[in-house]
C-alpha cells in the first residue's frame, strides 16, 4: 500500500530530496523537509504513540494543527516529546516512539484501556483516602505510567540551553504569517512601519499553503492558495522593512508589552509597539465514540497531507462533511486516489444546501449519506468503519474504511489574542461592532484571517491588509498605555473592550 | 460502544465530563483542574471547543450562565527551559558553555535580527 | 455551584459566623467550627472556592521552620496533614515524600545546623544533612549548589485542588453553607463590634466575621475600619510537561529564593522569587520572573533544560514586614478575625483552621497562634523567621 501521491493533479510542487532516518531500529526513508510523523505514516506506521492515561494507540491527524499534538509526540535522537506533525525531516535521526512498554506496536500497558472503568476522571482523590501507606505507593505507579519513560538524555541538556538573540524593539509584531499576516505585515510595511513577522511553520504562508482551489488576490487575479501566499511570502522576504521568523513560535503576551519568541537560533525578546493577531484557526472535533482512533483526522491535517506532503491519508476515507468546505476536501481526496466509501453529512438534510455535494463525486458514484449522524468509529489499532444512522431513523450504514475525515468547522485560534486582553485578574470583553466589523480593541491590537473568524482566504488577505494600513496609522502616544501596569492598578473589564484604571 | 475522547492529551472521556459536572464540579476552572482538560500539552486549543460546548449544554443551554473557558496562558507552545534559561544570560545554567546547536534549521530571514 | 458541596439555596439573613474567601484557610476554619458544633456558619467567595492563592501555590508542606513560633504551627499542621485526607474522607494526595531545604553557602549550612538542633528540642522530626546526604536525596541536585540542609523524611506536598474540594465537602456535610460568586461590599460595625456583612446578593447580619480573603484580605479589613498593615506582592509560578520521575522531595533553595517538586502526574511544578518582592494584584505572569525561573531551576537541576515549560501564572499574597501570617481577633473590632498575611498558607491551614475554630469557639485564642496576633505588628514585636524561601526588603528577617 503506498501512500505517496507521484502525479499530483493541481502540480503544486513536491519535495524531492529522499533521505534515510532510523526508527526503532529498522531504516526508513522520506523526503527531506516533510514532517517526521508524515514520513512514518507514508511507510506505515499507523500508530504514532500511546495516549498518556490509557495508552491508547494514537496516529497522524488526530489533533495536528495546536501543534502541541499529544498524539504524535516522539523521541527523536534523544529527545522525548518532540512534535511529529511539525518537525521536518533532515535525515539521519533516530526517532522512536514514547509511552509504551515493551514498545507502541505492542504495548502491554494498553491493558489499562480495558479497566478503565476503574480509573474514570478524578478516581484519585477518592482511591486510598484511608490508607496512605497505598496511597503512596500508588502515587509513586502513578508517576511512573504517567511519566512515560521520558527522561532527558546526556548531552540533551546542554543543547538545549542556548543562549538568546536578546532584546528587540519593534513597531509591529505580526504573529502568523498566514494569507491574512502576510498582507497586514506588507501593507504596514508600504506605510512605513517596521514589522517582525513571526510563523512556527518552517514556511510562511499557514493555512493556504495547502490551498490548492483559486483564491482572488489583492490585484484582482485568482491563483491557487498556495502560490498565492508563496508570492506574498516572497515580497515579504525581500521587503526591507520586514524580518521574516520561520520555524518560530511566539510564546506569548507578558505584563508590560514583552512578546518572547523561540526561535531555532534562541529566544528572541520582542517589546512591539503594536501586535496584530494572525495567528489562525483550529479544526473543531468532533465527539463521537472511537473519535481518537488512529485513521480518524481532522480536515486541516488531512489537506496538509496531501497538497503539502503529497502523501494520502489511507486507501479508503470516509468523508464527515458538516461544513461546505469538507465536500471540497473530499473532491480533493477523490482526485488524488483516495477510494471514497461514502461522505457523510451529519446536519439535518433541510439545513444542507441544495448542490452542496460535488458533481465530480456524484459522477463518480461516491455514496452520498446527507443527514446522518455519526454513531461511532469502530477499530483498534486503525479505524475499520465508520457507522452512522439516519438522524430521524432508519437503516444504520457501516462504510468499511481505514480513515475518517472529519470537517466539523473551525474556530479562532484565540490564546494570544486573549493574553493581550488579559488585565489584573480578568480577561477584557472584546466585541464587534454594530455592523458585525472588526472587534472594538484596546489601541495598537488587531486581529486578522483565521484568528478573526474569517475563514473566506480573499476575505482574510483583505482584512489582514485593512488591519495593518490601521496599525501604521496608530501611534503609541495617542493612547493611554494599558501597560505596564502600576500596582493596584488592575484593569477592570468594560463593555467596549478596554480598560479602566 | 467505544471511548468518546473529548481531551486526547489526558484521556478524559465525555462521560468524565457529564460524571464530574454531576458531582458539582460546574465551573470551568473547577471542571479543569478536577478532570484535568486544558491542563495537557495543548493547554485547550483541541479541547476548548467541544469542552465549552458540552458545558453550555449541561448548564441547560443558557449561554449566560457558563463562566469564561479557563484562563490562556503563557507559553503558546511548550518550549524547553533551556532556551528560557540560555536567554537569561551568563548566569543560567550549570556552566557557561552551550553545547553545539541541536541542529534545527535555520529560519530567521533577513539581516536585521536584533543583537545578541 | 462550583464544586461539590457549594450551597445550592440563596444567601440567609443571619449566620452565626461569616467567612470572606473559600479559600484553603477559610474552608479549614469552616469545617473546624462546625466540628465543635457551631452551627450556621457561611463562607464567602467571589469567585469559585481556590480561586486565589489555594488554586495556584507551590503545595509544599513542612514545619522544619527557624523560629519556636513557625515550628509549634506547623509542626501541627503536618501532623494533622497526616491523617487529613482519612479525616476528610478525600485523597488530598499528600505525599510524604519529603522535603529538603538546601543550602548553598557556609552561612547557609551553618544556619541550617543551628535550624535543625533548635527543632530537635522543640520537637520536630528533622535532620542536618551533609553535602553528601542532600546530593543522594536529590540525585539530579546541581552539586554545586547543594552543600548541605535540613531534611524532613514525613513532610512533603499535597494536591492544592484536592485539599479545597475536601475540606469543602466535610464542611458542607457539616451544615456549612458555601456561598459561591458572592462578593462582600462592606461589613457593618457599631459599637465597636461587628454586626454584619453587606454582598452583591443581600445584607447578612453575624456576630463574627473572619477575613480569609487572601490577597482581597486588606481590602476586606478596610471594610470593617481595619488597617492592615500587609502589603500585596504577586508570585508566579510554572509547571512542565510530564515527565519519568526524577525528583521525589519537595525542594526549597535558600540560595535561590526558589521551590519546586515534582507531582504525581510527573510535572515539575515551582516558583522562584526575587529579592524585591513584586508589589502588584496583578494576575498577568512577567518576562523578568520567567526568565528568573527557568535559569534558576536549570542551575538547580541541570537536567531540566531538557524539560518543556507548559504553563506560567501568577497569584497573589499579603505579606506582614516579618512575613508571618495574621491569626486571630482585632482588637478595635470585637467579633472580627483575621487569618491572612499568609505567605505559606496552604501548609498551615490544617493546623490553623482547628486552633482559630476553638479560639472563636472559646473565646480565647490557643497559645500556637497567639503569637501571631496582629497586635504584634502595631507594637513592632516582629517575629524572626529565617528559614524562609521567601523574597524580603532588606533588614527583614528572611
Amino acid at each position: 500500500m503506498n501512500l505517496r501521491i507521484t502525479t499530483h493533479p493541481s502540480a503544486r510542487p513536491a519535495r524531492s530530496r529522499r533521505v534515510a532516518f532510523t526508527f526503532e531500529g529498522r531504516t526508513l526513508h522520506g523526503y527531506e523537509g516533510e514532517p517526521i510523523a508524515t514520513a512514518l505514516h507514508a511507510a506505515g506506521v499507523r500508530v504514532l504513540s500511546r495516549s498518556f492515561k490509557y495508552h491508547r494507540p494514537r496516529g497522524i491527524g488526530l489533533t495536528c494543527g495546536t501543534p502541541s499534538c499529544p498524539g504524535c509526540q516522539l523521541t527523536v535522537d534523544g529527545q522525548y516529546g518532540v512534535p511529529g506533525c511539525a518537525t521536518p525531516l533532515r535525515g539521519g535521526e533516530s526517532v522512536r516512539r514514547e509511552r509504551a512498554w515493551p514498545g507502541a506496536g505492542w504495548d502491554l500497558l494498553g491493558a489499562i484501556d480495558r479497566f478503565s472503568a476503574l480509573v474514570p476522571a478524578g478516581f484519585q482523590f477518592r482511591l486510598f483516602r484511608r490508607s496512605p501507606r497505598s496511597a503512596h505507593l500508588a502515587e509513586r505507579l502513578m508517576g511512573v505510567i504517567a511519566g512515560g519513560g521520558r527522561t532527558v538524555a546526556a548531552g540533551v541538556a546542554a543543547r538545549a540551553l542556548r543562549p538568546g538573540l536578546g532584546e528587540r524593539r519593534t513597531p509591529l509584531a505580526v504573529v502568523g504569517a498566514g494569507v491574512a499576516g502576510l498582507a497586514a505585515a506588507l501593507a504596514a510595511a508600504e506605510s512605513g512601519l517596521e514589522v517582525v513577522l513571526v510563523d512556527q511553520g518552517d514556511e510562511p504562508g499557514g493555512a493556504l499553503r495547502a490551498e490548492t482551489r483559486h483564491v482572488r488576490g489583492l490585484d484582482g487575479v485568482e491563483v491557487p492558495g498556495f502560490r498565492l501566499v508563496a508570492g506574498l511570502a516572497a515580497q515579504a522576504r525581500k521587503h526591507a522593512s520586514i524580518t521574516v521568523l520561520t520555524a518560530s513560535t511566539a510564546l506569548g503576551w507578558y505584563e508590560g508589552g514583552v512578546l518572547p519568541v523561540d526561535t531555532p537560533d534562541g529566544l528572541l525578546v520582542l517589546r512591539p509597539d503594536r501586535l496584530l493577531v494572525a495567528t489562525g484557526d483550529y479544526d473543531v472535533p468532533m465527539p463521537f465514540p472511537g473519535n481518537d482512533i488512529p485513521g480518524v483526522m481532522l480536515a486541516g491535517p488531512v489537506q496538509r497531507l496531501i497538497n503539502v506532503d503529497h502523501v494520502r491519508p489511507g486507501e479508503r476515507a470516509v468523508v464527515v462533511a458538516a461544513e461546505p468546505y469538507g465536500y471540497g476536501l473530499a473532491e480533493q481526496l477523490h482526485a488524488v486516489g483516495v477510494v471514497l466509501a461514502a461522505v457523510v453529512d451529519p446536519r439535518p438534510e433541510r439545513e444542507i444546501p441544495a448542490g452542496a455535494f460535488p458533481e465530480a463525486l456524484s459522477a463518480a458514484r461516491v455514496p452520498y449519506l446527507p443527514g446522518h449522524a455519526v454513531r461511532e468509529a469502530v477499530g483498534h489499532r486503525g479505524v475499520r468503519r465508520l457507522v452512522v444512522a439516519p438522524r430521524d431513523g432508519g437503516l444504520v450504514v457501516r462504510p468499511a474504511c481505514d480513515t475518517v475525515v472529519v470537517a466539523a468547522g473551525r474556530r479562532p485560534a484565540e490564546e494570544l489574542l486573549l493574553q493581550r486582553l488579559y488585565h489584573g485578574d480578568v480577561t477584557l470583553d472584546v466585541t464587534r461592532d454594530e455592523a458585525g466589523g472588526p472587534y472594538s480593541l484596546p489601541g495598537g491590537v488587531a486581529v486578522a484571517g483565521g484568528a478573526a473568524g474569517t475563514t473566506d482566504p480573499a476575505a482574510a488577505l483583505a482584512h489582514g491588509a485593512e488591519a495593518g494600513r490601521r496599525l501604521s496609522r496608530w501611534k503609541p502616544e495617542s493612547d493611554l498605555p494599558l501597560t505596564p501596569l502600576s500596582p493596584g492598578a488592575a484593569g477592570r473589564p468594560s463593555p467596549s473592550g478596554g480598560t479602566s484604571d | 460502544m467505544g471511548k468518546t475522547i473529548i481531551c486526547p492529551c489526558h484521556d478524559v472521556t465525555v462521560e468524565d465530563i457529564r460524571a464530574m459536572y454531576a458531582a458539582g464540579y460546574t465551573h470551568p476552572e473547577t471542571l479543569k483542574r478536577a478532570t484535568a482538560v486544558f491542563m495537557g500539552p495543548c493547554q485547550g486549543k483541541h479541547c476548548a471547543g467541544p469542552v465549552m460546548e458540552l458545558l453550555r449544554e449541561l448548564a441547560g443551554g443558557d449561554e449566560g450562565r457558563v463562566s469564561r473557558r479557563p484562563t490562556a496562558r503563557p507559553p503558546l507552545r511548550p518550549v524547553l527551559l533551556g532556551v528560557l534559561a540560555g536567554a537569561a544570560g551568563p548566569s543560567a545554567g550549570p556552566s557557561a558553555e552551550t553545547g553545539p546547536e541541536a541542529g534545527r534549521e535555520t529560519g530567521a530571514e533577513s539581516g536585521t535580527t536584533g543583537g545578541a | 455551584m462550583a464544586v461539590p458541596g457549594a450551597c445550592r439555596s440563596p444567601l440567609r439573613r443571619a449566620y452565626d459566623v461569616v467567612i470572606v474567601g473559600a479559600g484553603v484557610q477559610g474552608l479549614a476554619l469552616a469545617y473546624e467550627l462546625a466540628k465543635l458544633g457551631v452551627r450556621d456558619v457561611a463562607v464567602l467567595d467571589r469567585s469559585y472556592p481556590g480561586g486565589g492563592g489555594s488554586g495556584r501555590n507551590g503545595e509544599m508542606i513542612r514545619s522544619a521552620f527557624g523560629s519556636r513560633e513557625w515550628t509549634g504551627l506547623f509542626e501541627e499542621s503536618l501532623r494533622r496533614w497526616r491523617t487529613l485526607s482519612a479525616e476528610l474522607d478525600f485523597n488530598v494526595l499528600f505525599s510524604g515524600s519529603g522535603y529538603l531545604v538546601l543550602a548553598s553557602t557556609p552561612e547557609q549550612v551553618e544556619r541550617c545546623r543551628a535550624d535543625a538542633v533548635r527543632q530537635a528540642a522543640l520537637g520536630v522530626r528533622s535532620q542536618f544533612v551533609t553535602a553528601e546526604e542532600a546530593r543522594r536525596i536529590v540525585p539530579e541536585v546541581n552539586p554545586d549548589l547543594a552543600l548541605g540542609g535540613v531534611y524532613q523524611d514525613q513532610a512533603g506536598f499535597a494536591h492544592h485542588d484536592a485539599v479545597v474540594w475536601g475540606y469543602a465537602r466535610a464542611a458542607a456535610r457539616l451544615g456549612v453553607e458555601i456561598h459561591t460568586g458572592v462578593t462582600v461590599t462592606g461589613v457593618d460595625v457599631a459599637g465597636g463590634a461587628v454586626r454584619g456583612v453587606r454582598t452583591d446578593r443581600g445584607d447578612v447580619s453575624t456576630p463574627v466575621v473572619v477575613n480569609a480573603a487572601g490577597g482581597g484580605a486588606r481590602a476586606v479589613a478596610e471594610m470593617a475600619g481595619v488597617r492592615l498593615p500587609t502589603r500585596t506582592c504577586r508570585l508566579e509560578m510554572i509547571v512542565t510537561e510530564s515527565v519519568a520521575p526524577f525528583l521525589r522531595p519537595a525542594l526549597a533553595s535558600l540560595e535561590l529564593l526558589g521551590y519546586c517538586h515534582q507531582t504525581a502526574r510527573g510535572e515539575f511544578v515551582g516558583g522562584t522569587e526575587l529579592p524585591h518582592p513584586d508589589v502588584s494584584d496583578s494576575l498577568n505572569g512577567t518576562y523578568t520572573l520567567l526568565a528568573d525561573m527557568a535559569a534558576k531551576f536549570v542551575r538547580l537541576l541541570p537536567r531540566l533544560a531538557g524539560v518543556r515549560l507548559l504553563r506560567h501564572w501568577a497569584g497573589l499574597v499579603d505579606q506582614a514586614d516579618d512575613l508571618s501570617p495574621v491569626i486571630g481577633p482585632v482588637p478595635e473590632v470585637s467579633g472580627f478575625h483575621l487569618t491572612c498575611g499568609w505567605v505559606y498558607g496552604f501548609m498551615g491551614a490544617p493546623a490553623t483552621g482547628a486552633l482559630l475554630a476553638r479560639g472563636i469557639h472559646e473565646g480565647v485564642m490557643p497559645e500556637l497562634i497567639r503569637p501571631f496576633s496582629v497586635t504584634r505588628l502595631h507594637e513592632g514585636r516582629l517575629i524572626q523567621e529565617g528559614a524562609l524561601v521567601v523574597a524580603a526588603e532588606e533588614g527583614n528577617a528572611a
